[in-house]
């Protein structure tokens, strides 16, 4: 008997060990599934409304927080300090999970919950000095007594939030992927901006150039790589003048960079294209919109201002929806959970908004080292230490593993091919690797731009803001409510000559280096241009009269051609028109070249009956990428097809590690240049190998449309071969929302891919008092129990706004949109 | 009968407060307290705690309109459905109504051992 009771109290504690870890990816069951603790608790309940009052010890006075009818919170605290350390706590509160995984996502740490599988990201992220930007970022912020205020208030309030939990009132993931959440530090808010560089500011092309350069020479890369546009519509508008002298000091001048560069892509390549850790491809569409009319435009006889970024679509959403109310200025909009201040938005005067520039901003130099110990590399004839980082990653299962970086005077080396396991290192076959400059690294207070912008009254006071701002370098578009408009492509640019960055820099030059920035009040910037509007689409900033040199590829013309070419049109505009300018679904590439391709290819002998009927119906096409529509499905895979056919051979993507021409300069090929070389005749009596080559990309089109997708019909519709869903943010089954079919492509207004959109649409229209509209597409809660979660998706797929609350000082919850109240007592 | 009232309402008092394996001693204390045939004893644990799990489990999926439970069925792999929360209610009671079973036991054991 005893034996028995030994083996059945044995199999009850066995089991409840078992139940009560995470094996594999299955979350602790026993833990999980009970409804005392587990996930049922994060199961809100759909009528709870009711008034809560919380103590936290380190505010001055009460804060009290209503939420609207969206559950979007509206804080009003009588001081700087309550009112960032409410906004910690109530972001906190509803986003918790996201914040804690986006900043071990962002510094390395992964692998710590979820194990050795993150181990190579983590790597990653340590090799690009996610950590050591941040550090910088840090150092200079706090310098800065406002800054330093925010940063800490911001982290006294969620780590109150935290301090208050037990661990049944975690959120979800937490529970799920079975660890806890730990103190919140000022450094985690700078960690998430250099999350945000490293998505708009992140990408390289050099390896790819260099390849380029090395396999066709430079006349090859002149021409189908050009330094500026092919076509262009700048965000400041051609023809506005520069008041300013500018400055000299750009080291190296085009000639040497030509000659350097020649060394750098004959030496030893080899060794980046073994490498894994590269950063990422430039994504067409990961963008964003942004423009402002004037009052002479609208219809309110006020500016009306419009911003849609794109971005990553997850769920819990990119933005955390916020009002904040503290003395002497009332702003509102989107904030980044983990970050203190209005990031996107308006007040009672100014409202103003952000996209992407895409200036180089990251350049990547070859070092000499002067052995395998990599001690000491070579500049100038003079050996140079390096400093040696050693990196430790921790893992779930307890063990940990060492990376050591090497930093130069530049930055980290973040490419080399030295396994992580140092008993094999291999070092000796890799004397040289790469050494990463980037603008994420610099000392900086970019926060302070928003708490000024927060408070801002009018054009001066937007201007000044920008001072401060160093990256990711945006289009800051702004309106106020005394009839000004400007845009202002803005952060830190650094002074280069043409084609600096290119190419992989030969790090022995010393001319080769940064050496200073463009200077702020130099940065380009248009107030009341005439035309009367201003926008912005990730395009080049400005025209060639612009004296300094930002990079020599923007994203393409299309969606910044589109803007401008119906805002010249617009008059009398409501909210109302903005919206559907936000949702433009026109493709520019096909206004531009679908005539002369068909009619390139109508007279060959070689079409069949089929082949005629999809160019009637390409014909008949109003080039709008909408979810119903067939001919845009046929007509992006035939744009594919002729991209891959036309550069396929020459530019091979996958082992020779090369790129293809930008969209722009395949377009002018493709319209101006009939007999190009490109175009690759194989025999002399070829004689329109443009139309064969499109022809040959239009039956692969429909013979991959046919074998994906079956017969010719609905299931070729553009919405139906393209579901668009948005995913969790850790990629967990269930908890992102269901596939949907949606309007729009990467290449048009409305940006929507397969990833990514507009994360947040908003509509200002300034006046007495401003009237503004927004949606997600997702919700405020980042809870997967809480109907908040994703309650503006559908809203958001069907196009549609929201009004936002915006509340005054006096108002509180006397107003009707508001539903429930919390209030942090000191 | 009554063993199994007795410990449904200690072992709900106990899980407002306590982490869920606090069931163990919970059942081995209450099932200790009444003379039962082994196998009756394990039935009645789980039965309890099952019942408790359960029942509060559906209780907060109906305040929540099901919307977490519905996701939850989806990451356990279930293809995606409205009436997916009957699942997860049903799966939900079982680990702890296991381990309860064999507190319960080896109580009865152990009592017959001394």
């Amino acid at each position: 008997m005893r034996l028995k009771a030994l083996l059945a109290i044995f199999l009850s504690i066995g089991l409840a060990l078992i139940l009560n870890q995470k094996i594999g990816d299955v979350p602790p069951l026993g833990k999980f599934l009970n409804p005392f603790t587990g996930f049922w608790k994060n199961a809100e309940s759909l009528t709870s409304k009711e008034h809560q009052s919380f103590t936290v010890k380190k505010i001055k006075n009460s804060v009290e927080v209503f939420y609207d009818d969206q559950h979007i919170p509206h804080i009003t605290a009588e001081d700087d300090y309550d009112l960032y350390f409410a906004q910690g706590y109530i972001t906190a509160k509803d986003r918790l999970w996201q914040m804690d995984f986006q900043t071990r996502y962002a510094s390395g740490r992964l692998a710590e919950v979820v194990g050795a599988k993150a181990i190579p990201l983590d790597r990653y992220q340590r090799r690009m000095g996610m950590m050591f930007g941040a550090k910088n970022m840090l150092a200079e912020s706090m310098k800065d007594p406002i800054s330093r205020l925010i940063l800490e208030a911001y982290a006294d309030g969620v780590n109150a939030y935290i301090a208050s939990l037990s661990p049944a009132d975690y959120p979800l993931e937490f529970k799920l992927m079975d660890y806890a959440p730990e103190p919140w530090q000022p450094i985690n808010s700078a960690l998430l901006l250099k999350l945000m560089s490293a998505t708009l500011a992140g990408s390289t092309d050099e390896l790819y150039m260099t390849n380029v350069l090395k396999t066709h020479g430079k006349e090859v890369a002149d021409n189908l790589f050009p330094n500026y546009p092919v076509r262009e519509d700048p965000v400041i508008p051609r023809g506005t003048p520069w008041s300013f002298t500018p400055v000299t000091g750009a080291k190296a001048t085009a000639d040497q960079l030509d000659t350097r560069q020649q060394k750098v892509s004959s030496s030893s390549m080899s060794l980046i294209d073994q490498n894994t850790l590269l950063t990422g491809d430039k994504e067409e569409g990961l963008g964003s919109n942004n423009w402002a009319i004037s009052s002479a435009r609208s219809s309110t006889g006020y500016p009306m201002l419009a911003n849609d970024p794109h971005l990553s679509l997850t769920l819990p959403s990119i933005w955390y929806q916020i009002q904040l109310q503290p003395p002497h200025t009332n702003s509102c909009g989107v904030s980044i959970p983990g970050a203190p201040c209005v990031i996107i938005g308006f007040n009672e005067r100014i409202a103003w908004g952000v996209t992407n520039v895409g200036s180089d901003v990251l350049d990547w130099y070859q070092i000499t080292f002067k052995d395998e110990k990599r001690d000491f590399y070579l500049v100038d004839d003079q050996w140079k230490k390096t400093v040696k980082k050693i990196e430790k990653i921790n893992v779930r299962s307890g063990t940990a593993v060492f990376d050591t970086v090497y930093y130069t005077h530049h930055g980290p080396i973040s490419v080399d091919a030295e396994p992580l396991d140092n008993e094999n290192n291999l070092t000796s076959k890799i004397p040289r690797g790469a050494a990463l400059k980037w603008v994420a690294h610099l000392p900086s207070n970019d926060l302070r731009t928003f708490y000024e912008l927060n408070r801002a009254k009018n054009y001066d006071d937007y201007r000044k803001a920008l001072l401060f701002f160093t990256a990711p370098a945006q289009n800051f578009v702004f309106a106020d409510n005394q009839n000004n408009i400007a845009i202002t492509p803005n952060g830190y640019f650094p002074l280069k000559s043409p084609e600096h960055g290119k190419f992989i820099l030969d790090g022995k030059y010393s001319e080769n280096d940064w050496s200073d920035r463009i200077p702020a009040e130099q940065n380009p910037s248009v107030k009341n241009p005439p035309r009367g509007f201003v926008s912005s689409a990730n395009q080049s900033p400005v025209d060639e009269s612009y004296p300094y040199y930002l990079n020599w590829e923007f994203a393409p013309y299309d969606r910044g051609h589109r803007i401008n070419e119906r805002l010249t049109k617009l008059e009398h505009a409501t909210v109302d028109s903005l919206r559907l300018l936000q949702l433009d679904n026109r493709s520019v590439l096909a206004d531009e070249i679908l005539d002369t391709l068909i009619s390139a290819i109508q007279s060959a002998v070689s079409l069949t009956g089929a082949d005629r009927e999809v160019l009637t119906l390409l014909g008949d096409w109003n080039h709008c990428y909408e979810a119903k529509s067939i001919a845009a499905t046929i007509f992006e895979r035939w744009y594919q097809k002729i991209e891959s056919e036309l550069w396929g051979k020459w530019f091979d993507k996958k082992t020779a590690k090369m790129r293809y021409p930008n969209r722009d300069r395949t377009v002018a090929l493709l319209l101006d240049e009939p007999n190009s070389v490109w175009y690759g005749a194989q025999k002399s009596d070829d004689i329109d190998a443009r139309a064969t080559l499109l022809t040959k990309a239009l039956r692969e089109a429909i013979q991959e449309l046919k074998e994906k997708h079956g017969t010719f019909g609905k299931n070729w519709e553009w919405g139906t071969v393209n579901k668009r869903q948005v995913l969790h943010l850790a990629n967990i089954d269930g908890l992102g929302s269901a596939k949907f079919p949606v309007n729009g492509a990467g290449r048009t207004v409305n940006a929507i891919r397969e990833k990514s959109g507009p994360s947040w649409r908003m509509i200002v229209a300034l006046g007495e008092r401003p009237k503004a509209y927004g949606i997600l597409p997702g919700g405020s809660s980042g809870n997967p129990g809480s109907r908040y979660y994703d309650n503006q998706l559908k809203d958001w797929i069907q196009g549609g706004l929201k009004e936002l609350l915006f509340l005054t000082d006096e108002e509180g919850d006397a107003n009707d949109r508001i539903v429930s109240k919390i209030t942090l007592l000191n | 009968m009554k063993m199994f009232i007795v410990l449904c309402v200690t072992v709900f008092a106990v899980q407002l407060f306590l982490p869920w394996w606090t069931i163990i001693p919970t059942s081995v204390i209450i099932s200790y307290l009444f003379d039962k045939q082994p196998w009756k004893a394990f039935v009645i644990c789980f039965l309890a705690i099952y019942c408790v799990w359960t029942l509060y489990s559906l209780y907060l999926s109906y305040l929540n309109g099901h919307l977490l439970a519905n996701r939850i069925t989806t990451l356990f792999g279930l293809p995606a459905s409205s009436f997916n929360w009957i699942w997860m209610a049903l799966i939900s009671g079982m680990p702890g109504g296991i381990v309860a079973g064999f507190a319960g036991l080896s109580a009865q054991y152990l009592k017959k051992a001394f």
